[in-house]
């Protein structure tokens, strides 16, 4: 199965790619997800979302429409079912 | 000939009518809120209430089109009234010097918008307008990027749960840098959204849906939200 995964804002602009499709023969944690979109994307991916065990504060991470952190965080189990979303959102006015 | 004929047949008489009736509520008169509050009065909102307790500081010149060099260091509200009050006599503005905090008792109203510039500012107005089952559009901007939702009380996620916890200003580097275009970019679909949802033509807002701008490449996409839990 193929899970994209769609990068906006200060993500899309340092790692160049607006979409990152991982190829995968089996729903995989989101934490896994992540590694494979930093191998296609270029280093530095999983420490711009990750801040040891955590979701980095500042990230937003949705699956399905849905903020992780409410669910299983980085446990959360993708399928390529799901609209995947990385971005930090911008909180200027 | 008045001043809506260019955009009044638009709505139709009716809608333009339930727009005209509309009383809306700008949180913040600074980079969004000076375009926000600009379309609305010229637009035909009647009653606007303005919340904002800054002054006008020169790097704010770069994108908060209410105001020019002469109004440096006065009170961003009472210029931004004189202002408004210059371009559409017809509106009645009602301007609070303050800014909203959780012991804010919202005026009666019927859409807020957020013009805020911090997540903590935010989490606070969403816990007033989701209390008072108030529908408020959401717009944030920073870099050459923004985004803009629009929450309608037990229709869609509340802006907490969209968004968990966000950095303070603070911890985020304590100062957002932000490309002029973008900011008015993002104020604009936010007084549309105003706009319509007044005027009652509902089907197509940001509602359950998460657009993000950036200006960089010139990407407009809409994000799907899941419904509220």
């Amino acid at each position: 199965m193929i899970i994209r995964v769609r990068l906006f804002s200060l993500l899309r602009s340092k790692f160049g790619r607006s979409v990152v499709d991982v190829e995968t023969d089996r729903p995989i944690p989101l934490r896994e997800l992540i590694t494979q979109v930093e191998s296609r994307a270029g280093p530095g991916l999983v420490g711009e979302l990750i801040d040891g065990e955590k979701i980095r504060k500042g990230t937003l991470l949705l699956v399905g429409g849905r903020n992780v952190i409410f669910g299983d965080g980085l446990d959360t189990i993708v399928d390529g079912t799901q609209e995947i979303c990385f971005f930090p959102p911008s909180g200027g006015g | 000939m008045d001043r809506y004929d260019r955009h009044r047949p638009l709505f139709g008489e009716e809608a333009f009518e339930r727009l005209r009736r509309c009383r809306i509520l700008v949180a913040g008169a600074g980079g969004l809120g000076s375009t926000v509050l600009q379309l609305l009065a010229r637009g035909g909102f009647h009653d606007i209430y303005i919340y904002d307790d800054a002054n006008i500081d020169l790097p704010d010149l770069n994108r908060q089109l209410l105001y020019d060099t002469r109004h440096l260091g006065r009170s961003k509200l009472e210029v931004a009234c004189e202002v408004l009050r210059d371009i559409n006599p017809d509106a009645t503005l009602h301007g609070v010097p303050e800014r909203i905090t959780a012991s804010t008792i919202l005026p009666d109203v019927d859409i807020v918008v957020d013009a805020l510039d911090t997540f903590e500012a935010r989490s606070v107005l969403d816990d007033l307008c989701h209390g008072r089952r108030i529908p408020w559009i959401h717009g944030g901007v920073s870099d050459f990027f923004g985004q803009v939702t629009t929450f309608v009380p037990g229709v869609t996620q509340r802006f907490r749960e969209l968004f968990g916890s966000m950095p303070s200003l603070e911890a985020a580097g304590g100062v957002h840098t932000i490309y002029p275009p973008v900011v008015t970019a993002v104020a604009s679909v936010m007084a549309s959204e105003a706009f319509m949802l007044a005027g009652g033509n509902t089907g197509n807002l940001l509602t359950g849906r998460l657009l993000t701008i950036d200006l960089r490449v010139n990407a407009f996409e809409c994000i799907e939200l899941a419904p509220p839990r």
